[in-house]
């Protein structure tokens, strides 16, 4: 059993432990600095045992219609998140196809109050009180989302917790 | 664990109102460690470069070579971690090969402030994350042989003053 689906498993069966005094990640929603996007993970709904992937989540810039797409998942057998942030990816893209309406992919990382980093934990787990997402704000400016009346602002590469869906 | 959080918040807020105790380094003078034992070692740079920082981080034997430039739009500070690249003209195949990583600098700190590596002068940060820096060594071919694989965490934390 790979160690997401144990994990996963684990959250599942202590739901009381996990967040008594928290928010489930899949339910909790992290701002920027310059509060110009927001970052809201959602519910999957399905659970594929063939898939990597244990989180799901929006990317909204503010002021704008632009949402993105989101994805982080666990590679095997490394305690390691890896995200993904996509615009308007044909579905099933990969390979060339889905580099090309990536906007940024890198190791992602929780990090708590005292400045400690973490794995992000997978639906179920409580949410970190930030997130890094290194070179974000680089990866956005270049992207083909910037520009006049789309992503003006790059934001800051960490992001903070701001709210909890119920 | 020998103490609780709530017990490290408030030693930490007492280190915080004695200013005597907690004496900030320059951050270009700070020495950090991660829990392996490898260290990163800060050093001013000299003032004719245009490097915000240089540093040395050692990994068993080797010892390689650290430069942070701070990027603009967006202001970032972007380090580029070498293994004895070659002296003058460098061919982009070389620079490759002798780079071993290179990203975003993290500089952590122990209030809930989105962490930003500072400039020269100001005070260290906590902890240095190098994220990726774990994954990456792994693929890199060291000029020093080591004695086996590059054991080394995205995390350094501050552990010595060159002052």
């Amino acid at each position: 059993m790979r160690l997401t689906h144990l994990a996963a498993l684990l959250s599942l069966m202590l739901p009381a432990l996990a967040h008594a005094d928290g928010c489930a990640i899949e339910k909790s929603s992290f701002g920027d600095p310059d509060e110009a996007y927001i970052l809201k993970f959602k519910e999957m709904g399905t659970f594929d045992p063939d898939s990597n992937v244990s989180l799901k989540f929006t990317l909204l810039v503010k002021g704008t219609k632009l949402a993105l797409d989101g994805e982080v998942s666990i590679p095997r057998e490394v305690s390691r998140t890896e995200g993904r942030i996509t615009y308007q990816c044909p579905k099933g893209a990969e390979g060339d196809a889905l580099a090309a309406c990536t906007i940024w992919e890198g190791t992602m990382f929780g990090a708590d109050k005292e400045g400690n980093i973490s794995v992000l934990p997978p639906e179920g787990g409580d949410h970190a009180p930030q997130l890094i997402l290194p070179g974000l704000g680089r990866a956005i400016r270049m992207s083909a989302i910037w520009g006049d009346k789309k992503a003006t602002v790059a934001p800051w590469d960490v992001f903070a917790y701001t709210a909890c869906r119920k | 664990m020998l103490f609780s959080g709530t017990f490290w918040r408030y030693a930490l807020a007492a280190m915080l109102a004695s200013p005597a105790a907690h004496a900030a380094c320059p951050q270009e003078l700070s020495i950090y460690e991660d829990t392996n034992g490898n260290s990163l070692t800060f050093t001013p740079p000299q003032a004719t470069q245009a490097a915000e920082h240089e540093f040395t981080l050692r990994i068993g034997t080797a010892a390689l070579q650290g430069v942070v430039m701070m990027t603009k739009e967006p202001e970032r500070p972007e380090a580029i971690i070498m293994d004895s690249c070659p002296e003058g003209d460098v061919t982009g195949a070389e620079l490759d090969q002798c780079t071993v990583w290179q990203g975003v600098v993290y500089g952590l700190t122990k209030e809930a402030k989105a962490p930003f590596l500072g400039k020269r002068g100001t005070p260290n940060a906590d902890a240095i994350l190098l994220p990726d820096v774990s994954r990456l060594v792994l693929d890199h071919t060291f000029k020093v042989a080591l004695a086996g694989p590059a054991k080394v965490d995205d995390v350094f934390v501050m552990k010595a003053c060159q002052e």
